[in-house]
């Protein structure tokens, strides 16, 4: 706007090196606070223009379309429009469900308050299942609904008119922010995603690169594991916001989702191997590593293009010819490797490692060749691609733990019938916007993994917001003849918060200050001005908010996001359904469900993580090689007939493994590994068998790998029992009867 | 020509919404194309483009109808 371009105009005079200098301080200056007041100036015209058109249309409470405005303005235009058009969804929801009930419960408050805690329930624990875009809508579906039910209970008859103004307003500010937000200097989502693509094609392949060095250790390990989790939980959210945008995004949704399957389980299948080699090494044990480290040697080669990995998604066609012609070198590197390690002195063992670490690696080299097609074309035009994928490929979805989701809901439900009984003792008339209050509040922090601190921000904001908002409405405002003059008066105010929140650790402040000098100054065409009423309304939304941090804390305080508890039993549930389920696409939902645990888990962390959170950690990536190896020996066993011994041997591990996951005790875990020794032992003694065709030794030999690998990785010391069985018993009920 | 609103169970509904809901579907239609054949990398400013196409499928519409 007219601000940088002010900036911009002053490096004229002097000599060039001082002008450079002052155009690159104006550059960057354009470039970071230049972006934060575009927002701030876009929001306000939002805002007023929001304003404008309620009060020409003479709304009930324009307040509403102004707040909504401050609600939706998002930094990029792809995730206003997708907030926009789900509180859209949610307001209708909300609506419906509150005509529905005042209109079953007119005269019966105790069943009407009934149903509507139901109903938040409902929505809350759907909402925190989510945690994404939709879950917003789902929030808001329940906090509508009390927000249209509990003045109603006065008026029954009013509730439609109620309902109706509801959408109105919302519909209105929700289509002011969108129209500004995305017409006028919009950023866009689209370009972070492409920055979260490279990103995080980039770091695997640094990844990778960096760990057949050995320059990984085991923390770096588990940093990187967490991050590219988290990584692949942002691509889907930028995803997703960037859908609503003009552009061809949502007609690339396969082939994003293609990606970030294909970078899962090339991660997976990496870390398999990798971690096979490392725990040989720990074991003094060099035979096998020092076998494959030229063959290490030509992946890493392949990885970079000069002398980093591909950048952008053009350079990574020079990767994709690289990992071509190794794929026809690998042949003769597998006999290579066989033959030398055939002349040297071997035990039994190491040649269970070698055949484990050769399919691992033919694995590794066909996932990868497979990410790098996908990636090379992304950017490539829609009508150039050859047909159409014949399987679709599923999308990562996040889920949170049900017991959780089952808890948010239960919260806010309760927080609604005690606040409920309460108001009813107090007959304090501002309670009611008390208890709407920390409905939403109870609602809205539940998909946060720190709802007391979201929401003492946001409390904080609220309370600052009173001092202003009465100078302005009581000093300001009752002076002031027109729109213009009300938008002068309210505008500086509003102006340093929205500012505020462009800066993350002033985001909830910010949000809270604007939302709440919206609600108290409660600009309308006839303005009333009355100071009881504006300082009982303030009290009474601080004392609903300070109420919902107390629901947090009092009510199922451990049921949050990213408890550590909560997603180990999960995980467990998760590896158990690989080992019993015979549903389709299990590979992709088990990635995807680990990944985002692991994500989960990631939110919980503060600070450093702490020795059992680090556990659990090491337990993921564990489980996460361990069920690739179940999969593939379920898949190898279903070929065999029905009374083949190898079948048999393996049904028999399988069902041990099962045992153990459902309920990990030291017991169980002893006959999972000794399990795994007879079938492996059978295995070999069928191999030795003369009768095989070539095609059944190869069978064999996959499966003997995949029970190598298990046995390793049970063998692991995250997936030992802790000594004490009592201290973590991780009996699960919700994996018998997990829903799909 | 059609009344200005319109009674949906005894409730009275300016019309011009339905035409606005209609454009709207149109409108989703027509950028899921336009985002197809990529008429967005052709165009300088995708987002007003889109917009701009909301407000004439809606105008001409509702001049049609009206």
């Amino acid at each position: 706007m007219n601000a940088p371009s002010a900036s911009a105009g002053t490096p004229d005079a002097g000599p060039p090196s001082p002008a450079q200098r002052a155009r690159a301080v104006a550059q960057d200056w354009i470039a970071n606070e230049g972006q934060r007041w575009i927002f701030v100036i876009k929001t306000l015209t939002a805002a007023f223009l929001a304003l404008w058109i309620a009060f020409l249309m003479g709304f009930d409470s324009p307040r509403s379309a102004m707040m909504t405005v401050f609600i939706v303005a998002l930094p990029s235009s792809g995730m206003a429009l997708e907030k926009g058009v789900y509180r859209f969804l949610g307001t209708i929801a909300g609506c419906c469900a509150a005509l529905a009930i005042v209109g079953m419960f007119p005269q019966q408050r105790a069943l009407l308050f009934l149903a509507l805690a139901l109903w938040v329930a409902l929505c809350t624990a759907g909402a925190a299942q989510m945690r994404n875009a939709r879950s917003y809508g789902f929030v808001l579906a329940g906090y509508t609904a009390c927000m249209i039910a509990l003045p109603a209970i006065a008026a029954p008859l009013q509730v439609f008119n109620l309902a109706v103004a509801r959408v109105t307003e919302i519909s209105l500010g929700i289509l002011c922010a969108a129209a500004i937000n995305d017409a006028l200097f919009p950023r866009h989502q689209t370009t972070q995603l492409v920055q979260t693509v490279r990103g995080l094609y980039l770091s695997f392949a640094q990844l990778c690169h960096d760990a057949m060095h050995g320059r990984l250790d085991d923390e770096q390990m588990e940093r990187l594991h967490l991050r590219f989790a988290t990584d692949v939980a942002a691509l889907e959210s930028n995803r997703s916001a960037a859908f609503f945008e003009a552009g061809d995004i949502r007609t690339r949704s396969q082939q994003l989702y293609a990606f970030s399957a294909a970078t899962m389980v090339a991660l997976t299948t990496f870390h398999t191997l990798h971690q096979l080699m490392q725990r040989l090494r720990q074991r003094g044990d060099f035979l096998v590593p020092d076998l494959l480290a030229p063959l290490f040697e030509a992946f890493s080669d392949a990885l970079l293009v000069t002398d980093m990995p591909a950048r952008t998604a053009v350079e990574a066609g020079v990767t994709r010819d690289k990992f071509a012609a190794l794929q026809r070198r690998l042949p003769q590197f597998v006999t290579e490797a066989r033959r030398d390690f055939g002349q040297q002195p071997h035990t039994a063992q190491q040649q269970l490692d070698l055949e484990t670490a050769l399919e691992l690696t033919q694995r590794f080299q066909q996932e990868f060749a497979h990410l790098i097609a996908v990636y090379h074309e992304l950017p490539g035009h829609l009508t150039d691609r050859p047909s159409k994928v014949a399987v679709p490929v599923l999308p990562y979805s996040a889920k949170t733990p049900p017991m959780i989701a089952v808890a948010a809901g239960l919260r806010a439900a309760l927080a609604l019938l005690i606040l409920a009984l309460a108001w009813y003792g107090l007959n304090w008339p501002s309670a009611a916007g008390a208890v709407i209050l920390t409905v939403v509040f109870c609602a809205l922090a539940s998909s946060s993994p720190n709802p007391e601190q979201m929401v003492r921000k946001t409390t904080e904001g609220f309370a600052l917001a009173v001092p202003f908002a009465f100078v302005c409405a009581f000093y300001m405002l009752n002076h002031v003849e027109g729109f213009l003059m009300l938008v002068l008066s309210m505008a500086p105010f509003l102006a340093v918060s929205i500012y505020a929140t462009t800066w993350p650790r002033m985001l909830g402040i910010g949000t809270g200050f604007n939302l709440m000098f919206a609600q108290i100054i409660s600009p309308e065409n006839m303005m009333r001005f009355n100071v009881v009423s504006f300082f009982n309304d303030s009290i009474a939304q601080i004392i609903g908010l300070v109420l919902a941090v107390l629901m947090f804390a009092l009510i199922l305080p451990s049921h949050r996001q990213g408890s550590r508890r909560h997603i180990a039993e999960a995980m467990w549930g998760e590896t158990l359904r690989l080992c019993v389920s015979d549903r389709p696409h299990l590979r992709h939902h088990f990635e995807s469900r680990m990944r985002d645990l692991l994500n989960q888990l990631n939110m919980g962390i503060r600070g450093t993580a702490g020795a059992a959170t680090r556990r659990t950690l090491n337990q993921a990536i564990t489980l996460l090689e361990l069920g690739h190896a179940v999969l593939d020996l379920r898949a190898l066993a279903a070929q065999w007939q029905e009374r083949h011994p190898a079948r048999l041997a393996v049904d028999t591990c399988i069902a041990a493994l099962a045992a153990y996951f459902r309920q990990p005790q030291p017991q169980r875990h002893a006959q999972a590994v000794a399990a795994t020794g007879t079938a492996m032992a059978t295995l070999q003694r069928l191999q030795v068998d003369t009768g095989n065709t070539l095609q059944q030794r190869a069978a064999l030999q996959r499966a003997l790998a995949d029970l190598h690998l298990i046995n390793t990785s049970l063998r692991d010391a995250s997936l030992q029992p802790p000594a004490r069985a009592s201290a973590s018993p991780h009996v699960i009920q919700g994996a018998a009867h997990d829903p799909a | 020509m059609i009344p200005r609103e319109v009674a949906v169970f005894g409730i009275l509904v300016p019309s011009l919404l339905f035409v606005f809901l209609l454009s709207v579907v149109i409108h989703v239609g027509v950028d899921w194309l336009c985002g197809h054949f990529g008429v967005y990398r052709r165009v300088w400013h995708p987002a007003l483009f889109r917009l701009c196409l909301l407000v004439c499928i809606f105008g001409a519409l509702a001049l049609l109808l009206y």
